[in-house]
């Protein structure tokens, strides 16, 4: 489903990424924004959390001119003598700057780096109507922006979703936090739960594991949850962490290949190799048994028979 | 300065960390020693330093960075550090309701505790003193202090913004206390969550879980954010601690000769 969205085959008007702490957001964002490009979109890039040259590099772009770039990052309420582009009347009103920068055209796209800005200065609400006026705005074929959930209430994340075509949360594989000494990740997997409202009004739930290359484009292949990882609460009890860190620990804890094979040649104490030792009791065909006995060196062995003195 | 911390961080005189926001934050426990750590690294590396202090005074800061082989006093002499003493400003402003015998920059820093209620100030004076310098520093002590002095967490949350900003325009860097026993305002985004954000390396310092120990003071985590990829940070980094008067020593969870 990412993918089909990435790639335009399914049409999602505003699309909204969720990251939390842990994940971030902003690589799934700019995946779309050179999807958006490549398919020949004028695009209307809005700024909020790092400074639009710093977005456009990342893209890898050959040529940029089909990027329209509105700086919201700079100076957004004026405290560096800008114009305070957030504040009070000039409101982030994305439709009046679309309408004004092309005379005609229908295939404008929007991207947005990020909403919290936004939804800090303005109520939630208006924000919402904003977006879904955008939304069918008919020059406007698709608009994408970015919501940190951890910093707004769960209300905001919901008001977001219901106005939002598809709403696409990253997750980290556990629910853990990663938190070891180890240079290595015990996981290392981010999967994209996808909810898509198709046009007919039909609702369609995936979960993919995602992975953004370096040229800013996207690998998701299905994922399914471990059942026991499931109830580890996502760790893996067949993976050992990596604990034995040589730039913390002043000792030793790995065997060398000598050690190894030394090892395995140690023979355990309670495996007797001598056969004399051995106490053998065997079964005789008569019918009788017999007993072999064999005296150890501190035995006193006396032939005589100790009943002799007696008289029956 | 603490060579450990900066060998586990990847930092040196010739490397330093520059274009950056660093976060320390602490829980129920105080993480000073490492804003003392930044001052007295960048003055070694002849950077220029600016320190706002509101927490302390000038001489606690002199004394702690003495032991750590630093003299604020010719540094700030020579030109190489600016002190804005806002803790002594903002309690002769609030008693008596103006800053006399004190700089300029440090009255304009204050207008918020009168009716602006903005940083929007602090952050020009902050600006104008990191002008036309490469590789500066600034420190403030502490960040959490400002809510408890009227300023909103919005105002809070768009000064970081704005640091953000500065250190990106300017190529300087910014280092700030956040004390997290500041119970937030849900309604608004948090400001410690807002300082994550921009935050390229966090360095939370927290009490041992299992209670005091004479041998081992705590726990620090270092966190770097990825620069690219979908997750947010990398492997964070987990050390106890043991901090003596010229030292930080850093060991390996478990790893202290009180356990061993």
């Amino acid at each position: 489903m990412l993918e089909k969205l990435l790639s335009g085959e399914e049409t999602s008007r505003l699309v909204l990424i969720c990251d939390d702490q842990f994940t971030n957001g902003s690589t799934l964002l700019r995946a779309f924004a050179r999807s958006l490009i490549k398919r020949g979109c004028q695009l209307h890039l809005f700024c909020f959390e790092q400074h639009p040259t710093n977005f456009i590099k990342h893209l890898n772009l050959h040529n940029d001119s089909n990027v329209h770039v509105h700086d919201f990052y700079s100076d957004p309420i004026g405290w560096d003598d800008g114009d305070g582009c957030l504040l009070g009347s000039r409101l982030f009103d994305i439709n009046s700057k679309i309408n004004q920068e092309q005379a005609g055209g229908s295939n404008t796209a929007v991207v947005i780096d990020s909403l919290s800005m936004t939804l800090q200065t303005c109520e939630s609400t208006s924000v919402c109507q904003q977006l879904h006026k955008l939304s069918h705005n008919q020059r406007v074929i698709q608009t994408v922006m970015l919501h940190h959930t951890h910093l707004h209430v769960d209300d905001v994340t919901k008001r977001l979703s219901h106005i939002s075509d598809s709403v696409l949360k990253l997750n980290l594989t556990s629910s853990l936090p990663k938190i070891t000494f180890s240079k290595k990740s015990i996981h290392d997997g981010t999967i994209c739960v996808t909810v898509h409202r198709k046009l007919n009004g039909k609702v369609f739930l995936s979960e993919e594991k995602v992975e953004i290359l370096s040229d800013s484009s996207v690998e998701a292949c299905p994922w399914q949850q471990d059942p026991l990882s499931a109830q580890t609460g996502g760790i893996s009890l067949n993976e050992e962490p990596d604990v034995t860190s040589e730039a913390n620990l002043t000792f030793n804890l790995n065997l060398s290949v000598r050690e190894k094979k030394e090892r395995s040649k140690l023979v355990m104490p309670y495996i007797k190799a001598s056969e004399e030792e051995k106490v053998e009791i065997h079964r005789s065909t008569g019918g009788g048994g017999k007993i072999f006995y064999e005296p150890d060196d501190v035995d006193d062995f006396d032939d005589e028979d100790p009943d002799e003195d007696l008289e029956f | 300065m603490f060579e450990e911390l900066n060998n586990i961080a990847g930092w040196s005189l010739k490397n330093l960390p520059t274009n950056k926001m660093i976060l320390i934050s602490d829980w129920n426990t105080d993480a000073s020693f490492l804003l003392h750590h930044f001052l007295a690294f960048y003055l070694k590396a002849n950077s220029k330093v600016v320190l706002a202090h509101a927490a302390q005074s000038f001489i606690h800061y002199n004394l702690a960075c003495s032991r750590l082989g630093v003299n604020l006093e010719r540094s700030r002499n020579n030109g190489d550090l600016i002190a804005l003493n806002l803790l002594d400003a903002s309690l002769q402003q609030y008693v008596e309701g103006s800053c006399e015998n004190l700089s300029l920059d440090s009255e304009e820093c204050l207008n918020f505790l009168f009716g602006d209620n903005s940083l929007k100030h602090l952050f020009k004076v902050l600006k104008r003193c990191v002008e036309n310098t490469k590789d500066a520093l600034i420190i403030l002590d502490d960040v959490t202090l400002f809510l408890g002095l009227g300023v909103s967490q919005k105002d809070l949350n768009y000064f970081v913004h704005y640091m953000d900003v500065l250190c990106k325009s300017n190529n300087c860097t910014f280092v700030t206390l956040f004390h997290q026993n500041f119970a937030p305002n849900i309604s608004e985004p948090s400001p410690y969550l807002c300082c994550q954000l921009y935050a390229s390396y966090e360095i939370e310092v927290k009490g041992l879980e299992s209670g005091y120990s004479k041998d081992v003071h705590g726990v620090l985590t270092l966190k770097t954010k990825e620069t690219e990829g979908i997750k947010t940070y990398q492997p964070h980094k987990v050390m106890h601690y043991r901090l003596t008067d010229r030292s930080l020593q850093l060991l390996a969870p478990g790893t202290s000769s009180a356990v061993l």
